[in-house]
């Protein structure tokens, strides 16, 4: 019913192209993240869909109807704003209830309804405050009541968390996820940050320069991502990315750099030689004390965080290192003490020098 | 201010230097900002202020005498002033010019404002032009206004050709005409003032709760209505009242244009102060109304300023940001 689909949509601000021929279906129920760093067009696909801005070329489908031309109100959507968006002159009541009105139902059912919503994300003791009153984490949830009460076929919902702290955020997140299981509604959700993408969605849309980068479930994502780009951006710590170069010898295929030399898994024996990336998430490198490992190095700082202890490695390069080990077990390592480390070989991506990946490791 | 805060910092721990240094820039600065506006109170405002009062309580005609022998009548010519049938319809005169005109200078600036504060091309021409009028000097409009508005004149004349009949109102010559003709010279001259203001105030109001109502399913009038209206409403209380402030001493188009005639029609409060003092020289009657005027004026903008204080706060509750204080949990 809600089945959205963008159709070579194109949107550009005089010489600035935003959105780049993007073509994608978004089901009937799904939750959909589009997630890329700031100015990557995620935004601004999301306002083409609500209406608020019009695409240069291309077309939006709501079920089957084209809505280029139809005015947000007509579109059966609703949308969570990032900041400010609640009526500062209205109660909270009269917040929740506005689109009630603007729908002409009556009074009785309005407030059925309102006290049905408000319960329904825990704001009912809010109803008679004014939105001044009521916290970031509290507006946020009266902005998704808002939303709720006239019962969209789609949410839309741009970054509604990024202006709350990482407690609150994470509390809403849970509940954007319990909505959707409980409605069983569309959601279009756009942020920047990689982990609210991998906990919220079914499937997870990269945008990059106005152009989707790879589309895919989280696990996928995280685990296959077609390029540097996507490998830096998803993962926290994110992946090691080391820059050196492929030697292909005759017994096998090594990958070396300034400090760092290692044996490539056989799926890499056709990989061209030359400059290239090797890449390996932090929890792919096995920390060993007996000097036993692929490559030694000296330690420049130790994160003890409790349930893990994260160790950053000069690597040669400004960026660090990084490997995670379990518990406290490594927090006592001293600053620049030795330390050799182990790869997992099926874990290891390899990037050209375009920052496309190179072979397919699994 | 920071003579008191001396004592207070000696109680507690010395001061550093750094502090020390930085209380003494902030008190210099706020002398070098009060000096000027102070020098200007105590030497032209002040001195003004007192010969005003001094010629309001002596009898002073120009050419009887010097001012400084004057006879002293207590507040005989505040009495006299009061009891003035031609001052209170003055006042009367002016109170309607000022509200008339700034109930159009609003609408018209607020109307324009609406139309322009989306972004579109050509908007910095259409900016220009509506600012030109506020740029003119008003007795340029008024001699202008002269013009273009005697009976036979071009504005009659176009008139009468496009509607086909017959269209000569007296705008300057009719006593019934006079004041609304140039209640409307007043608001061609500053509605732009309204338009400047209104446009910033609506260029300012963020623009989600205004796309979330649109998605909610309002429709435009809605929108104006249950969102921009009562969010611009500090604004609408700032437009009217400098507008109404300044209508209120409204003199170079009404003089130059009428001298408050015909009849009296056009005498307002500035006019016939001016009138009394030079025309007829009776310095110490004008001084008395000056007087009073002030009092008026200094009534309505204590009042003036309450609104303005209460819409200030009823802005800062609406956007105090939530982020601003500790979040408990939600």
């Amino acid at each position: 019913m809600a089945r959205i689909e963008l159709c070579n949509l194109t949107k550009s601000f005089g010489a600035v192209v935003a959105v780049k021929t993007l073509n994608i279906t978004i089901e009937d129920g799904e939750f959909v993240v589009f997630v890329g760093p700031s100015g990557c067009g995620k935004t601004t696909t999301l306002r083409m869909i609500a209406g608020f801005e019009d695409p240069t070329s291309g077309e939006i489908r709501i079920g089957d109807r084209v809505v280029n031309d139809l005015e947000p109100r007509d579109r059966g959507l609703g949308m969570v704003f990032q900041t400010h968006a609640l009526f500062p002159h209205k109660t909270i009541r009269q917040n929740i209830e506005f689109g009630l009105r603007m729908k002409k139902v009556p009074p009785a059912e309005r407030a059925q309804r309102v006290r049905e919503v408000a319960e329904m994300v825990h704001i009912s003791h809010l109803l008679d405050k004014m939105p001044a009153q009521c916290s970031g984490g509290e507006t946020q949830r009266v902005a998704l009541a808002r939303t709720l009460v006239t019962n969209p076929s789609t949410f839309l919902l741009d970054e509604p968390l990024s202006s709350l702290d990482a407690k609150l955020r994470r509390e809403l997140r849970a509940e954007c996820d319990r909505l959707h299981e409980a409605l069983k509604r569309t959601f279009i959700y756009v942020t920047h940050d990689q982990e609210e993408a991998m906990t919220l969605a079914d499937r997870i849309v990269v945008m990059r320069a106005g152009e989707i980068v790879q589309t895919g479930s989280p696990m996928e994502i995280y685990s296959n991502p077609v390029n540097y780009f996507v490998a830096d951006f998803f993962g926290s710590p994110s992946m090691n990315l080391v820059a050196g170069e492929v030697l292909q010898e005759s017994s096998a295929s090594r990958f070396r750099s300034a400090r760092f030399e290692v044996a490539l898994p056989k799926h890499f024996r056709t990989a061209k030689p030359g400059a290239t990336t090797l890449g390996i998430r932090p929890e792919h490198v096995a920390v060993t004390r007996d000097g036993k490992g692929d490559v030694e190095l000296p330690v420049r700082l130790v994160e003890p965080l409790g349930k893990d202890t994260l160790l950053y490695f000069d690597s040669g390069t400004e960026r660090a290192f990084v490997a995670v080990t379990e518990g406290l077990d490594m927090a006592d390592i001293k600053v620049g003490e030795r330390i050799a480390l182990s790869l997992d070989q099926r874990r290891i991506y390899l990037f050209d020098d375009k920052g496309q990946r190179i072979g397919n490791a699994k | 201010m920071s003579v008191a805060a001396v004592p207070a910092a000696q109680v507690q721990a010395l001061p550093s230097t750094r502090e020390l240094s930085r209380r003494r820039a902030i008190t210099r600065f706020r002398w070098s900002i009060l000096g000027p506006l102070i020098a200007l109170l105590v030497f032209v405002l002040m001195p003004v202020l007192f010969l005003q009062l001094y010629f309001s309580l002596h009898q002073w005609t120009v050419y009887l005498g010097t001012w400084w022998d004057a006879e002293y009548v207590g507040l005989e010519l505040f009495q006299e002033v009061l009891t003035d049938p031609r001052f209170g319809w003055a006042v009367v005169r002016s109170l309607s010019f000022a509200t008339g005109s700034t109930i159009g200078c609003f609408l018209i600036g607020f109307a324009l404002a609406y139309l322009m504060y989306k972004p579109f091309r050509g908007q910095a021409f259409y900016y220009i032009i509506f600012i030109l009028p506020m740029l003119t000097v008003p007795v340029v409009v008024a001699y202008t206004a002269e013009m273009m508005l005697y009976q036979s004149g071009p504005l009659n004349d176009l008139i009468t050709r496009i509607i086909g009949i017959e269209f000569k109102p007296a705008w300057l010559t009719n006593p019934h005409i006079a004041l609304p003709t140039v209640m409307l010279l007043e608001i061609w001259n500053w509605a732009p003032f309204s338009f400047i203001i209104m446009l910033a105030g609506l260029t300012a109001i963020p623009k989600e709760p205004i796309e979330a109502a649109e998605i909610l399913g309002a429709s435009k009038w809605r929108i104006f209505w249950e969102v921009q209206l009562p969010l611009l409403r500090p604004v609408i209380f700032l437009a009217l009242v400098l507008r109404f402030l300044e209508a209120m001493a409204e003199f170079p188009k009404t003089w130059a244009l009428l001298q408050g005639g015909p009849g009296t029609a056009t005498e307002t409060l500035p006019v016939y102060i001016f009138l009394t003092t030079w025309q007829y020289f009776q310095i110490s009657k004008g001084a008395a109304m000056s007087y009073i005027v002030m009092l008026l004026m200094v009534v309505i903008v204590l009042f003036a300023i309450r609104l303005l204080r209460r819409e200030k706060r009823s802005l800062d509750t609406m956007y105090a940001k939530a982020a601003a204080r500790p979040q408990e949990l939600a």
